[in-house]
Order: C-alpha cells, then sequence, then structure tokens
C-alpha cells in the first residue's frame, strides 16, 4: 500500500506535514459516517438508493442536527475533551459554514482513524490535520462507554 | 414453520402484483438520484477548486 496519498494531500494540506498512515484501499462502498458507527456495507447518507442507507426518522444528513442524532442513537454523548479516555469512544464531526463534512473515530492508542469519502481510510494523530477548506473544522466531539471494552473496528 | 405473509403490493391479480412488485424493487426516486449526484458533485467541485487553486498558487 501507498506510504502517502498526493491527491489527498493536495484537498487537506495540514497533512503534508503529518505522519498519517493509509490503512485501507479505496472502497466506495461505505463513507465516514458509515466507518464511524462499524459499518463498511453501506454508504451513511438519506438517499433510498441501494448500498445507500440512514437510520428512519433522523433528520436530513445534509445537516449537523442529523449526524448528532446518528450517534447519540448509537450511545453517543456530547462532550467537549478529545483526548484519550480509555474507557470511552470518540467521535468528532468536522463541519463547514453550511453543513457536516467528514467524521472521525478515535482509536484505543489515541490515534484517529478517517474514512475519506469513497476513497482511503487513514490513520491520523490529531484532529488539526484535516481541518480546511475540504472539511470545515471540528464542531463537535462525542464519546461512549466502551461496549464491552472494546471499540468499533477494533 | 409459516411461510412469510405475502409483502404488500398493490394489484388486482397475482401478475399485476408480480409486476408491481418487480417495479418496486428496481425504482429509483429521481429525487434521491438527483440528491445523490448533487451531493457527490459538490465534493467533486470543491476539492477540484482546491486542487486548482494549489495549481495557481
Amino acid at each position: 500500500m501507498l506510504e502517502r496519498d498526493h491527491e489527498l494531500e493536495e484537498v487537506c494540506p495540514h497533512l503534508k506535514e503529518t505522519p498519517y498512515k493509509i490503512t485501507s484501499p479505496k472502497d466506495p462502498r461505505y463513507n465516514c459516517v458509515a466507518y464511524a458507527v462499524g459499518d463498511l456495507k453501506n454508504f451513511w447518507y438519506d438517499v433510498s438508493i441501494k448500498g445507500y442507507y440512514w437510520p428512519p426518522g433522523v433528520p436530513s444528513a445534509d445537516t449537523l442536527e442529523g449526524w448528532i442524532k446518528v450517534f447519540e442513537i448509537h450511545g453517543y454523548k456530547e462532550t467537549l475533551d478529545s483526548s484519550l479516555e480509555p474507557e470511552y469512544e470518540k467521535i468528532a464531526i468536522y463541519a463547514s459554514e453550511t453543513s457536516p463534512e467528514h467524521v472521525a473515530r478515535q482509536k484505543a492508542s489515541g490515534a484517529w482513524t478517517s474514512k475519506m469519502g469513497k476513497d482511503i481510510d487513514i490513520e491520523h494523530p490529531s484532529l488539526g490535520c484535516l481541518e480546511g477548506d475540504l472539511y470545515g473544522k471540528v464542531v463537535k466531539i462525542m464519546k461512549r462507554k466502551c461496549q464491552g471494552g472494546k471499540r468499533v473496528l477494533e | 414453520m409459516k411461510p412469510l405473509p405475502a409483502p404488500d403490493v398493490p394489484g388486482k391479480t397475482e401478475s399485476e402484483r408480480f409486476s408491481n412488485a418487480l417495479r418496486q424493487a428496481f425504482t429509483v426516486s429521481k429525487d434521491d438520484l438527483l440528491k445523490r449526484e448533487a451531493q457527490e458533485k459538490k465534493t467533486k467541485t470543491r476539492k477540484k477548486r482546491m486542487t486548482e487553486k494549489k495549481k495557481h498558487k
């Protein structure tokens, strides 16, 4: 697997000076929201098309409110602390001025992991390295107790 | 084991219901398709704009 993705670095320039790792090949079947909740088979977005999924009754996938609700359904609650707390798993939602754009999930090591749209998964040491024009800024951190001591996909 | 109940598909005859069931299985709403396309276009446009911005710096 490639060590770095130069196209990705063009659109997320802070990655250029970040020791991130590519952890999976491109896979268009799932997106960042799916990856954060541990579903690698569906693209979480609210359209009724095969391969897409959005929980019934949840506000639009184009709204921050909708994304927050998805994670609340999965037991997450808002917090202001993005540091590693071993007994909690955390997610961070990035948003532009108009809509939510990305979500990253914290691993047991304290590093963060992200599915980049329809492309690759990466592991990145901080949240700030994905902030910028593409994803906006981190606007919400949420956490839940690790279920059975385990984290999603770990 | 009991057979599953028949799915709720409109139609007066068996063949009409079968035909409608097939159509339901393969039909996608135009609004949903347009919404998905708009979302994909938004991401592509933003990425393209950022790459071009870099090139011109």
